[in-house]
């Protein structure tokens, strides 16, 4: 299992990273704290799950997903500050698989996390 | 005809004004269309041709009864002139009900032509100085006065419809009749009266003008001609009564024989000197005529209340002021001038396109002659009032196109504009009644240019705070986000560690830290926001103590080290070894560096250096921070330290995190200290915050 979270905040990185490591103790998590550190990394390497910030310091995260979609079909949970109806609705027009709103409870990303790879073609 | 031969000119004269006419006949015939209108026109042209020809008539007759027969034709054809001129000014300008005038005026020219027969208009022909002339008979004069009502209700109909005419090419077109009548009656008179042969050449100059301007359109100002021409038919008939009066008396008390040169001479002088006024005020009552509009106060007023009725813009309102100013005064340019903000005048509006007046300063002496008079400044009180005499002659050439400086006076007797007036177009000084019509137009607009005035400041005091309305709104957004992030941290940290029961002690370590990391950031972020609140109420003081500085670096990098550890940069700290202790404020400039590095860790590359230097410098404690971030442009050194800036990190347009408040802070405790703080270019390769504080 392989994760890779895209997220400027150290602390919130740290947090979900600690999220996946308790689920999943063998779990190899990769932390990207910008969009093109983060696509760099997703076209090197192989990942299960992409936790994706919307708000990165260099593009925005829709911008990140849309390049995402472009070569791959990975599921994209976006975790962000935004409740906002029509950013949901932009974030699942723009191809991603969930979507929740920090601050978030660990049972409910993990469910989410689960859920979205098991539906994922893969 | 006496002497021929000597005068060549007084023979043939009246032959070139005929072929003048000739010619402006085939011109007409050229370039209109054939109406009604233009054949009376070359009937009158005719007729004209017709004077011409009788007085060459007249002049080259070998005795004195033939002379008779071409002297009476004469009268007929300038009679026939004056009717079917009346004639033509009905057509043209299709009046109404003058069909009995009209009627009446062709039997008057009937009754002429059959008195003409007998001698009751011109008795007969004796030989003048200058050649055959007629000995008038009783009826001339009471004809000649119906002639000329005659020639008055045509021009009369003319006038009246060129003033409700708004069609650029009619009113030209009746100004060229107009023009025609004044070159015909200007040549009688001349002709009539003076018996001078050479006014046959003053008569061909003005008909080859009428052809000119009728031709070229566009290369004479018509409106010009005929002001001028009309003025110069009225003093004509003015001069011509004193003259004829001046000269009979002379030629009574003094022997015909003495009726030499001389006497000639004094007559021309004593009209030289009456010619000035008369010319002046001819020229004013003409003027009158034609721009009637402009004696008109409340007419113009009226205009100028319905315009700004519905203008609020300052700028609208002082363009239709000068566009009003300079149709009333017929002036070439009208200005107006509002305070501006360095205490001057600048220019708002301007009546002419190329505008060549510039802005008043402050120090001008304009301005102080104005403010203390307040009335209006005319050209020539620049060579009398003596606190005019410091203008330069620069500044003398700059204005001296202009004419009149009017100010416009408040309530509160403040000078709240000034309207600049140049030249009239017909090159006359401004009469008093002009000033009149100034002076009433600047009082009554003192209070629209005021209030439009205020009105504008006052709109961009609301933009301004619907901006700084707009950037709170959005700067909620962020306080809100970026007290959310650090909270998300603690509280996803805190649910596993209350919710899972099987963790290993390294993991629990690791939540706790993670929480008590995202706490200290939570508290930092709130911390920065209280601060700024606290200064923008003013509030935030400071504590000076002696500090050394090395214990607040040591404090600052440990606190500073993991952010840039994370993003592998490296921070290098250099501090004078001699730096005595420095009187401030410990806690608040530990804040300032910690914000200067952040920013610099923020915007700067993975990878790269960054440098905080510490010296002392001439009594000053001077921080540097070197940073590798994109070079900030001049035109933003200001603004980064303004509230809620937030830069933009790369050019794709992503937002950087943090409130943007915290070179705000920065810059406001460098000031609380009694220091500034600027940013200087690491020649292109990043930029340097220098903040320096009296030690």
């Amino acid at each position: 299992m392989k994760a890779l979270i895209i997220e400027d905040s150290v602390e919130v990185a740290e947090a979900v990273s600690l999220c996946l490591q308790v689920q999943w103790p063998d779990i190899e998590i990769s932390v990207a704290v910008e969009g093109f550190i983060g696509l760099e990394r997703l076209k090197s390497g192989q990942y299960d799950v992409i936790i994706l910030d919307l708000n990165l310091p260099d593009v925005s995260g829709y911008d990140v997903l849309q390049q995402i979609r472009l070569f791959s079909n990975i599921p994209v949970i976006i975790l962000t500050v935004s409740g906002e109806e029509e950013d949901i609705a932009k974030g699942f027009e723009m191809g991603a698989n969930d979507y929740i709103v920090k601050p978030f409870r660990p049972r409910d990303l993990l469910s989410r996390i689960n859920s979205a790879i098991n539906r994922s073609p893969d | 005809m006496i002497n021929s031969s000597s005068n060549f000119l007084y023979l043939m004269s009246p032959l070139a004004s005929v072929f003048v006419t000739l010619v402006l006949a085939i011109v007409i015939f050229r370039s209109t269309s054939q109406s009604k209108g233009t054949s009376i026109f070359y009937a009158i042209l005719l007729s004209v041709a017709l004077i011409g020809i009788s007085t060459f008539g007249i002049r080259a007759s070998p005795n004195i009864h033939l002379a008779l027969f071409w002297g009476k034709v004469m009268i007929w054809a300038g009679m026939a002139v004056y009717v079917l001129f009346y004639h033509l000014s009905i057509v043209y300008t299709n009046i109404k009900g003058q069909r009995i005038p009209l009627i009446a005026s062709y039997l008057f020219l009937l009754a002429i032509s059959a008195l003409l027969t007998t001698n009751l208009i011109i008795d007969r022909m004796r030989t003048e100085s200058y050649g055959y002339g007629p000995v008038i008979g009783p009826v001339a004069i009471p004809a000649s006065i119906i002639g000329l009502v005659v020639i008055g209700g045509g021009t009369y109909n003319l006038i009246k419809r060129y003033k409700a005419s708004t069609s650029y090419e009619e009113k030209n077109r009746i100004l060229y009749l107009i023009i025609g009548i004044g070159a015909t009656v200007i040549g009688l008179v001349i002709d009539q009266a003076f018996n001078i042969p050479f006014s046959h050449w003053g008569y061909i100059v003005f008909c080859l003008l009428c052809t000119i301007a009728i031709v070229k359109y566009h290369l004479l100002d018509v409106k010009f001609i005929v002001r001028r021409s009309l003025s110069f038919l009225i003093i004509s008939f003015i001069i011509a009564i004193p003259y004829v009066v001046v000269l009979s008396i002379l030629n009574q008390v003094l022997q015909p024989a003495t009726s030499q040169w001389w006497v000639h001479a004094l007559v021309i002088l004593l009209l030289a000197v009456l010619l000035r006024p008369l010319y002046s005020w001819a020229q004013n009552v003409v003027d009158r005529l034609f721009y009637r509009n402009r004696y008109n106060f409340l007419a113009a007023l009226e205009e100028f209340s319905r315009e700004t009725h519905v203008i609020d813009d300052i700028n609208n309102l002082g363009s239709s002021l000068v566009r009003l100013i300079s149709k009333a005064l017929t002036a070439s340019n009208v200005c107006l001038l509002l305070p501006s903000d360095s205490g001057g005048f600048t220019v708002i509006a301007c009546s002419k396109e190329t505008n060549s007046f510039a802005d008043i300063e402050i120090q001008s002496p304009i301005l102080d002659w104005l403010n203390q008079n307040k009335r209006i400044l005319r050209l020539r009180d620049f060579s009398i009032s003596p606190q005019l005499q410091s203008l330069i002659k620069k500044e003398l050439d700059k204005i001296s196109e202009f004419e009149m400086f009017v100010p416009v006076i408040s309530k509160k007797q403040d000078l709240v504009a000034i309207i600049v007036v140049s030249g009239n177009v017909s090159a006359q000084p401004y009469s008093r009644e002009d000033e009149q019509l100034i002076t009433t137009v600047a009082d009554r607009v003192s209070v629209e240019l005021e209030n439009a005035r205020l009105y504008s400041r006052e709109k961009n005091i609301q933009d301004e705070l619907r901006l700084q309305n707009d950037q709170k709104t959005e700067f909620l957004h962020l306080v809100a986000h970026e007290l959310k992030t650090p909270l998300t941290a603690v509280v996803s940290s805190s649910d596993i560690l209350s919710e899972e029961d099987n963790i290993s002690q390294e993991m629990k370590k690791r939540l706790i830290s993670n929480i008590q990391t995202s706490a200290n950031n939570l508290d930092r972020r709130v911390r920065e926001l209280l601060d700024f609140v606290r200064i923008q109420i003013n509030y935030a003081e400071i504590k000076p103590e002696p500090s050394d500085m090395s214990n607040i670096l040591t404090d600052v990098e440990s606190q500073m080290r993991v952010l840039f550890d994370n993003k592998n940069q490296q921070l290098s700290l250099i501090i004078e070894d001699t730096l005595p202790k420095v009187y401030i404020d410990k806690d608040k400039l530990e804040q300032v560096l910690i914000n200067l590095l952040s920013n610099a860790n923020k915007f700067s590359p993975s990878g790269s250096e960054i440098v905080l230097r510490v010296a002392a410098e001439k009594e000053n404690l001077v921080v540097r921070v070197e940073d590798c971030a994109t070079v900030i442009p001049d035109g933003d050194k200001n603004s980064v330290f303004e509230p809620y800036h937030r830069s933009i990190s790369t050019e794709n347009g992503g937002q950087t995190p943090g409130l943007g408040l915290g070179l705000t802070i920065v810059k406001r405790i460098v000031e609380l200290h009694g220091g500034t703080i600027w940013i200087e270019n690491r020649s292109n390769k990043g930029n340097t915050f220098i903040l320096s504080i009296p030690i």
